[in-house]
C-alpha cells in the first residue's frame, strides 16, 4: 500500500479514499501492526491530508457482499470517517445495491472497526466461522 | 471516465465493484502491475492488502470470501 501512497499521492488529494484494510501481522495472525490506540485508517487520513479518508468493508467478508447475507441476515457494512457527505454518498451508493450500510461514527472509530475485522478474521482463519459467514447485524 | 476506481483485483476488489456497479455508478480498476496513471472517480477504494507492493499481486492463499 505504500507504492500506491508514493505513486499516487497527488492524485488523491480531494477524492474520498476508501480503506478496508484489516492491519494484520499476517505472519502471526495475532496482533495488529498499527499502535493499539490508533488505526491504519489514521496512518493514511495522516498522510493523506486533502483526502476524505473513510474505513469501510473491513468487517464483512468478500462472499457475505456478493451474496448480500450474512447467514439469514442482509450484510452491512460500516463506514466510519470525518466527512459526513462522503460517507452518506457511499452509504446510498451501497444500499442501493440492497446491502445495508450504518455510520459509525468519526475516524476515530476505525480502531473499533480494525480490532473488529481482525477478532472475525482469526475466527474465521480457525475455522469457527466460514468465510461465507461472520458476524451480523440485525435491526 | 469512472465514478469509483478501485485500487487492486482480488477477492474484496472484485465483491465490492459489484456492490457498486449499479445504476450509473461506473467502475475501474487499477492493479498492481500497472503502470502509473491518471484516476477516473472521485471515490478511491483501496482493495489491496496492507502489505502490496507495487509489481508484486500476492498469490490468492486463502479459500473464497476475503
Amino acid at each position: 500500500m505504500q507504492d500506491i501512497l508514493d505513486q499516487y499521492a497527488d492524485q488523491l488529494a480531494g477524492k474520498t479514499v476508501v480503506d478496508i484494510t484489516n492491519p494484520l501481522n499476517f505472519e502471526t495472525f495475532d496482533s495488529l501492526v498499527v499502535p493499539a490506540d490508533s488505526s491504519k485508517a489514521a496512518e493514511l487520513a495522516a498522510a493523506l491530508p486533502s483526502s476524505k479518508v473513510l474505513k469501510a468493508f473491513n468487517t464483512t467478508f468478500a462472499a457475505t457482499l456478493g451474496a448480500k447475507a450474512v447467514g439469514p441476515n442482509k450484510t452491512t457494512v460500516l463506514i466510519a470517517g470525518d466527512d459526513a457527505d462522503a460517507k452518506a454518498a457511499l452509504i446510498s451508493a451501497i444500499q442501493a445495491r440492497g446491502v445495508d450500510a450504518i455510520d459509525p461514527g468519526a475516524l476515530t472509530r476505525a480502531r473499533e472497526l480494525e480490532a473488529f475485522g481482525f477478532l472475525q478474521l482469526t475466527l474465521a482463519a480457525g475455522e469457527k466461522l466460514p468465510w461465507t459467514g461472520g458476524f451480523a447485524v440485525v435491526r | 471516465m469512472a465514478d469509483v476506481t478501485i485500487f487492486g483485483a482480488g477477492n474484496m476488489g472484485t465483491a465490492i465493484d459489484k456492490v457498486l456497479n449499479t445504476g450509473g455508478a461506473t467502475v475501474d480498476h487499477i492493479r498492481s502491475d500497472d503502470p502509473p496513471g491518471p484516476i477516473s472517480g472521485d471515490v478511491v477504494i483501496l482493495a489491496v492488502p496492507h502489505t502490496a507492493r507495487a509489481g508484486h499481486p500476492r498469490p490468492v492463499r486463502r479459500p473464497v470470501g476475503r
